[in-house]
């Protein structure tokens, strides 16, 4: 046991990943993020996500590993919805890594939060430690009506009953490179990997690469000064870095509050009052 | 102590023990696979890798190129054609769950025939072609073609061509067919800026875009192209960030990223527009080729223009500032402000203010002369009215479904049951094809022959190529095809007029055609071959060939407001329908990763919705999920109500392309179809369908509706989910 | 106190002779269990159809034996591909064409049927891995690892077998084994295969 766990305490010390070949990082720019959707569908085409039906969906029982979420601000008029796509966070200090009792995630030397399927025996606790609530449970062996099956990804496992699953950054798409890469005897380029969801964005919202290149796309969307983390607070220090939205704050629009002004703080309760019989569906409350 | 019997019987358990392993490694074995072995491998085969075969999204009137990745002969995944003007590599998610549409559980596998009883049989082509040449035959030796109707929808492929050819040799009607048709801002195009045809409008480089409800991020034209423009236009190469107005009464996904929404009163948009066009004037904006719109001097003031719209004017001037003082700003015009009965006159008042601000020539650009002419309400009254007089006597749908996409008060479903035989050309039992008495099993687009002109595509000829990626999967044929086999059993001049074998064979004549009448010079087939590499052709035009902007043309029209249908103290308010990504006008809805999409402003998933602001859910007691009853003086539905703030308090907006009664499991019976509250109310100018002009009474029902919605809260609640230092 | 442990002897063997029939029926049942164990185990070693029956009787003995036809002549993909691929029966058709010899042969014949009837071969899959290992032959050939070193010396076969004494049944510790002893890169980490 103490081997894991120094395995654990090495990779929680800051810089650790720096020391390996990659280190797979998403940059999301939420100023070109439309919030269309084309990003989940694609994940769901990519990734074998089952179709779960309405009345799973009532039952809070989503399978999107990206989901795409959105929060309003102020009250009408001057209303604002502000969109925000949301993914594990392959987080290089991962909560759901220490939780799991058997080691069916963990962290491997490319950044990557794993997820093994044959080893998971289904407890759940990593979604449970998960903040950002994007790890999702099998309930159920989904199936596919006929013919629809044929579409299914030959190189994504289809999960079963038991088992845990998330984001896995396309993990495919990045063997399938560095398999190319090996083939030419040198390192896999900048933009080469592209995930599913980046790859389809039809604002190049999303840009995929490797933090260790210091050149690369990514790394330079990271040293924008809008970059931040999501809950950073909780110190998991993901491999997904989030560019602020660059609009101007809504109440200093022109024009301004053309109302009774008193509404930022005043309209929360109120709007969330206005749903009060809504369905705290947690999506990926598993 | 332990007998010999006791031995015999320890033995004997083993014994059975043993029998029993055996027997359970027997049961126990893994299934044995068979190995994917082919007879002769088709080109490109190679288990295990992946083959990219660019194509045409037919989705969509937008015309994007796309890249499918095919496995083992099997489409597995779509993506934008990185090599495409248009997509870019980009791919909405309407396009992408195309496949849903190829392996759907519910499509047709072969012809089928009305059995009387409101099913359906299947048949074989024979007995179809057998059928339908016998009709079509004796109707032709009569001189009757005129009784046959042919119903279409908006694309300008070369499937379109023959299906117009078709019509033409028999003698027959054709129809373009859609909710939400160009016609109105083909006419503000043609009176404004003075070419044919629909413009292109350059969104990367302006540094101030107002959109007059263009949902042009979520819906409107061509979304992908204009998203890609709209990343640029955000965080560009050139270091600007572009400024985003939305003027639109409901919050659309354009309006949610947009810099500013004003909520301007339904049907005001063209006046609002054409007093800033006045204003930039006053404030010396306009050139010389507006010299002679006298100022403009009809318009309303600001002042005037903004208390209509409902909108401080303040916030108008704040406006007017910023147009005065932007460099290259653009102003878009569409959606519901282009579908009031004054909508040509809408557009073409946003036309004149492009014009004004100098944008023609700039971010507004002359496209290809070419642009679908789509039916207008008359067109489609006189096909219902000959249809009531028992005129029409073959209806041929090919791949519209008009009883669900257009509004019941148009009569279209009442002709379709007047009309003596209906065959649709669908891959699905739709609301129409329900209807029929034969259904023709079409392709998926993916598994067949035909091109599109793209737009937009500026200062080129984009013609997209489509061709099969995968075998068909079913025995099914192109509506291209089936014209072609018709017209070969039908024999004389539309034999004449359609000599070709099939799809593939008529596709490459038409690229053939195109090439000499363009007068380019080349080996054809060498580009031909090329072009099925990289799946479009980008030809760029020949000197004056390109349509371009008149130097002077008449000043625009006074730009009234809209007339509504119903009186507003019986329906107090407006009904704002709109068309989303996924589902547009009903494509969308049989496609299970549509249906589980959350929508991105309400992220309701599986069944539609009507949108109510908060102040007005207030008044009439209502909450998230209740169930409502909307009337209008074209019909009534019942739907859950979201309540949000991002709509007027006057006006309910529900989205469009959803409540089908039939269209396969995941669409049939999933919430109400708004087309259905819709009067046939037409533009004074174009007589195009003004789908945004009817008002609707509200009713609580007292009961919960089915409303299922994904997420969880829809306010941050001060968590710097956003970014630090709140929310923007 | 002899007497009481006289009786006490006799209780215990008359609860013990009372209990008879209740022991010998559990050791019977344990012996059932052991037994179907050692059952189940024997089936998997010797009787486990490692040998499946094919749809021709094809000899690789004849081919990549005596005839010496290099493996990826036939199975093409293996250098590029995760699956190494079966011929298409052109493929085999292309060859036996020109061997008037063998033509009239039972399993020719059969060869010829599928080629007349526009078939293709359902040849049964005798290698396997779950279907939550994705095995590429590509990076194993790029590496030079033999293809006899899992799937056995093929070319003395006259009907494929999986030799269970030189894969252990493909089971993962094998693969590790040999991954770890020849130092791949990244060879331990679960989604080399695992994904």
């Amino acid at each position: 046991m103490s081997k894991i766990t120094d395995t654990l305490r090495q990779y929680r010390a800051d810089g650790y990943f720096a020391e390996f070949d990659y280190h797979w990082t998403m940059a999301i720019d939420l100023d070109q993020c439309t919030g269309c959707g084309a990003c989940v569908v694609a994940c769901q085409a990519e990734n074998n996500l089952p179709i779960v039906g309405e009345k799973r969906m009532r039952q809070g029982r989503e399978m999107k590993w990206l989901r795409v979420e959105r929060y309003w601000e102020g009250d009408y008029p001057d209303a604002r919805l502000s969109f925000i796509p949301i993914l594990c966070q392959q987080c290089d200090k991962a909560p759901c890594e220490i939780a799991c009792p058997v080691f069916a995630t963990y962290h491997n030397q490319d950044g990557l939060n794993a997820q093994v399927y044959n080893r998971c025996i289904g407890t759940r606790t990593c979604a449970v430690y998960c903040p950002y609530e994007v790890r999702f449970f099998n309930w159920f062996t989904y199936t596919w009506d006929e013919p629809l099956e044929q579409q299914l990804n030959p190189d994504v496992t289809v999960r079963e009953k038991g088992v845990m699953e998330k984001c896995t950054f396309c993990v495919q798409r990045i063997n399938r490179a560095k398999d190319l890469a090996r083939d030419e005897g040198r390192r896999v380029a900048d933009g080469e990997v592209q995930p599913a969801c980046a790859q389809s964005c039809p604002t190049d919202a999303i840009v995929f690469g490797d933090r260790n290149d210091t050149d690369s796309a990514v790394s330079r969307k990271m040293r924008d000064p809008r970059a931040y983390e999501v809950l950073k607070e909780l110190n998991t220090a993901p491999s997904v870095v989030y560019l602020k939205n660059a609009r101007e704050p809504l109440h200093a629009a022109d024009g301004g509050g053309h109302h009774d002004g008193a509404n930022a703080q005043a309209a929360e309760p109120r709007a969330a009052a206005a749903e009060p019989r809504m369905v705290e569906a947690e999506s990926a409350v598993t | 102590m332990v007998s010999r019997r006791d031995i015999f019987k320890y033995a004997a358990g083993g014994g059975v023990g043993v029998g029993v392993g055996l027997l359970l490694g027997e049961v126990n074995q893994r299934p044995l696979e068979t190995l994917l072995s082919t007879h002769i491998p088709p080109e490109d085969f190679s288990p295990g890798i992946d083959t990219w075969y660019n194509t045409l999204c037919r989705m969509c009137p937008a015309g994007c190129g796309i890249s499918v990745k095919v496995r083992e002969g099997r489409a597995k995944k779509i993506e934008g054609n990185a090599s495409h003007p248009v997509s870019r590599g980009g791919a909405c998610a309407l396009g992408q769950a195309s496949l849903n549409a190829l392996y759907n559980p519910d499509r047709l596998r072969s012809p089928m025939r009305a059995d009387g009883e409101g099913g359906f049989i299947p048949a074989s082509w024979d007995e179809a072609f057998d059928e339908l040449s016998a009709r079509l035959g004796a109707l032709q030796a009569a001189g009757m073609g005129r009784r046959v109707w042919v119903l279409t929808g908006g694309a300008l492929g070369s499937g379109e061509e023959a299906l117009s050819r078709f019509s033409e040799a028999l003698g027959a009607n054709l129809l373009r067919l859609a909710l939400d048709t160009t016609a109105n801002e083909q006419a503000a195009a043609k009176a404004i800026y003075g070419f044919e045809g629909l413009p292109h409008y350059d969104i990367a480089s302006a540094d101030l875009v107002v959109s007059f409800g263009a949902d042009f991020l979520g819906s409107w034209r061509s979304p992908i192209a204009y998203a890609k423009a709209y990343g640029e236009f955000r965080q560009g190469a050139n270091g600007r960030r572009g400024h985003l107005a939305q003027i639109e009464p409901r919050m659309s996904l354009t309006g949610a990223n947009a810099d500013e929404w004003l909520p301007a009163r339904p049907g005001t948009e063209g006046a609002l527009a054409l007093a800033l066009a006045a204003e930039m004037l006053r404030r010396g904006r306009g050139g010389e080729d507006v010299a002679n719109w006298g100022g403009l001097s009809g318009a309303m003031s600001l002042a005037g223009a903004a208390e209509q719209a409902d909108i401080p004017l303040a916030r108008v001037e704040a406006l007017a500032e910023r147009l005065a003082a932007a460099e290259t700003p653009l102003v878009l015009g569409g959606g519901a402000a282009g579908a009031g009965t004054r909508g040509a006159a809408a557009l073409s008042a946003v036309a004149a203010l492009n014009r004004v601000l100098g944008a023609p020539g700039g971010t507004v650009r002359p496209n290809l002369g070419h642009a679908a002419s789509y039916a207008s309400v008359p067109d489609i009254e006189a096909f219902a009215s000959q249809a009531a007089s028992g005129n029409v006597s073959l209806v041929l749908l090919a791949g519209v479904d008009p009883a669900h996409d257009l509004p019941d008060s148009l009569g279209i479903r009442r002709a379709l049951e007047r009309a003596e035989l209906v065959v649709s050309l669908d891959s699905f039992i739709n609301d129409s094809a329900s209807q029929a008495d034969w259904v023709l099993a079409t392709d998926s687009f993916l598994e067949t022959w035909g091109d599109d002109i793209s737009s937009p595509g500026a200062g080129s000829l984009t013609v997209t190529l489509q061709q099969p990626v995968q075998e068909r999967l079913f025995d099914t044929l192109s509506i291209t095809d089936i014209v072609l086999r018709l017209a070969a059993r039908l024999g004389g001049a539309v034999a004449q007029a359609l000599p070709h074998a099939d799809a593939q064979a008529f596709t490459r004549a038409e690229w053939a055609r195109v090439w000499q009448s363009l007068g380019l010079n080349g080996d054809f087939n060498e580009r031909f071959r090329l072009a099925q590499q990289n799946g479009v052709w980008d030809a760029p035009l020949a000197e004056g060939m390109a349509d371009t902007i008149s130097p002077e043309v008449p000043p625009p029209p006074a730009a009234p407001g809209s007339e509504f249908a119903g009186g507003e103290s019986e329906y107090p308010f407006v009904l704002h329908p709109f068309v989303t990504q996924g589902f547009r006008e009903g494509q969308g809805a049989n496609l299970p990763w549509i249906q589980e999409l959350p929508d991105p402003l309400t992220s309701v998933v599986y069944g539609s919705w009507a949108e109510v602001n908060p102040a007005t859910a207030e008044q009439l007691g209502l909450g998230m999920g209740d169930l409502v009853e909307i009337e209008s003086p074209a019909g009534k539905l019942s739907v859950p109500v979201v309540v949000h703030p991002g709509v007027r308090p006057d006006v309910i907006a529900m989205p469009l392309g959803h409540g089908h009664r039939g269209n396969g499991r995941y669409a049939k019976g999933r919430g109400a179809n708004a087309a259905s509250l819709l009067a046939a109310q037409s533009d004074s100018a174009t007589g195009a369908l003004a789908w945004a002009a009817t008002r609707v009474a509200l009713k609580a029902l007292g009961k919960r509706g089915r409303l299922t919605r994904t997420g969880g809260l829809s306010r941050t609640l001060g968590r710097q989910i956003l970014g630090p230092g709140g929310e923007h | 106190m002899p007497r009481r442990q006289e009786w006490e002897l006799t209780l215990s063997i008359s609860v013990f002779e009372a209990a008879r029939p209740v022991f010998t029926g559990l050791i019977v049942a344990a012996m059932v269990v052991v037994g179907a164990f050692v059952g189940h185990w024997a089936h998997g070693a010797w009787l486990n159809d490692h040998t499946p029956v094919q749809p021709i009787e094809f000899s690789h003995e004849v081919h990549a034996g005596e005839n010496e036809i290099p493996c990826q002549y036939c199975h093409a993909w293996a250098d590029r591909s995760a699956s190494a691929g079966v011929p298409s029966v052109e493929t085999c058709v292309g060859c036996h064409k020109g061997l008037a010899e063998v033509r009239d042969r039972p399993e020719i014949e059969k060869l010829f049927g599928y080629w007349e009837r526009g078939e293709g071969i359902p040849w049964v899959k005798v290698h396997d891995t779950p279907d939550f290992v994705h095995f590429r032959h590509k990076p194993h050939i790029r590496a030079g690892v033999e293809c006899q070193t899992c799937h056995g010396p093929v070319e003395a076969m006259a009907r494929v077998t999986r030799r269970v004494d030189i894969n252990e049944d493909l089971r993962m510790p094998w693969c590790i084994d040999c991954h770890t002893e020849e130092q791949v890169a990244n060879g331990r980490d679960c989604l080399t295969c695992h994904y």
